[in-house]
């Protein structure tokens, strides 16, 4: 690196004019960030304390060690299984398992109620009463077949006289 | 914000003020203390030594400068007796001492930077140490005379005649074959 100041250029091209002009070299290298650390075991040789830092620096160093230290503890703590929510939990229960401990608590619900709540099914609540399918579809299709026989459009065609006949004869009025 | 040489002396003096002085000093020196040591000595971890060495002694010391220099000639001195005094330790325990590579081409002739520099390095270590420090701070550091008189306590006329000796053997190392 030749001088750049006049008077010393001058004063090397009398005694050799090819070094005022010398190719300017790299600057050495240095590991990164050495000066810092430099600066940093100087003071800790002398004053015996780390580098000032300035305030706004430290809360900001301050804030990021939280920051990193909540993900970390995001990261790492055991993770607690999620609580399954009420209704998810009673699907699971078998509707035996729930008319079991209704009775052993004596707790007195209807099939119906367990049905309306969504805990048992209606195979369940049938199967439940301890009535046989059998009879109970048999016994559907009888009063679906009574049933039948009251449909209005079934009826004859009937003027009112014929009706308050009808309504006399059937119920006594 | 930069201090001026006299803020650090001053706050040096005062015991509440003198950690923050000292590291002001250190901030605004170290690296130049550290270039001009690694001039001298070249290799960094050498430098580092050196540097830090100096700055320890610097913050033993200050308490007795009695401003009759600079503060940065003050440092400089320190610097430069430090190194060289590692130059003359390193140069016992070398059996062989250093020699350039090859000079044969004429110096500047169409050389790459690289290869001028370590020519120029080589012609360097062949120099006498006090011929080698008179060219280090006068070449590279472009210090005025009056200012080295004061680093290295010798005469201005002295280091003329040194720096010219030194450039003369510098000339004959990279123009002989």
């Amino acid at each position: 690196m030749a001088p750049k100041n006049k008077d010393i250029q001058d004063e090397l091209r009398d005694i050799f004019p090819e070094l005022a002009t010398w190719p300017e070299p790299e600057e050495p290298e240095v590991p990164a960030g050495y000066f810092d650390r430099l600066e940093q075991e100087v003071l800790e040789k002398t004053i015996g304390r780390k580098k000032v830092i300035p305030m706004v620096a430290r809360w900001v160093t301050a804030a990021a060690a939280l920051v990193l230290l909540f993900i970390g503890w995001q990261f790492l703590r055991p993770q607690p299984q999620a609580a399954p929510d009420f209704q998810s939990q009673l699907a699971e229960l078998d509707w035996l398992d729930v008319i079991a401990m209704l009775e052993s608590e004596d707790i007195d619900l209807s099939a119906e109620e367990l049905l309306s709540a969504g805990l048992i099914t209606a195979d369940d609540a049938l199967e439940s009463t301890g009535i046989d399918q059998d009879i109970v579809e048999e016994t559907i299709e009888v009063e679906s077949a009574e049933e039948v026989q009251y449909l209005p459009h079934d009826l004859p065609e009937l003027d009112e006289d014929a009706w308050l006949d009808l309504f006399e004869d059937d119920f006594g009025l | 914000m930069a201090w001026t040489d006299s803020d650090i002396l001053q706050q040096f003096r005062d015991p509440r003020t003198r950690e923050k002085a000292f590291t002001a000093l250190t901030q605004q020196y170290s690296k130049r203390v550290y270039w001009h040591v690694r001039r001298m000595v070249e290799d960094h971890e050498d430098a580092n030594d050196i540097t830090q060495n100096v700055l320890v002694k610097v913050w033993r010391k200050l308490d007795d400068f009695r401003e009759e220099a600079g503060l940065f000639t003050w440092i400089y001195r320190i610097a430069t007796n430090e190194a060289l005094s590692f130059l003359e330790q390193r140069n016992r325990r070398q059996s062989v001492p250093l020699e350039p590579e090859s000079a044969s081409a004429a110096a500047g002739a169409y050389l790459d930077a690289e290869e001028a520099e370590d020519r120029l390095h080589h012609a360097i270590n062949t120099l006498p140490a006090r011929q080698k420090q008179v060219f280090l701070l006068r070449y590279y550091d472009e210090m005025p005379y009056e200012e080295m008189s004061s680093v290295l306590d010798t005469s201005v006329g002295a280091l003329k005649a040194s720096y010219h000796h030194a450039v003369q053997k510098i000339k004959e190392q990279l123009t002989s074959h």
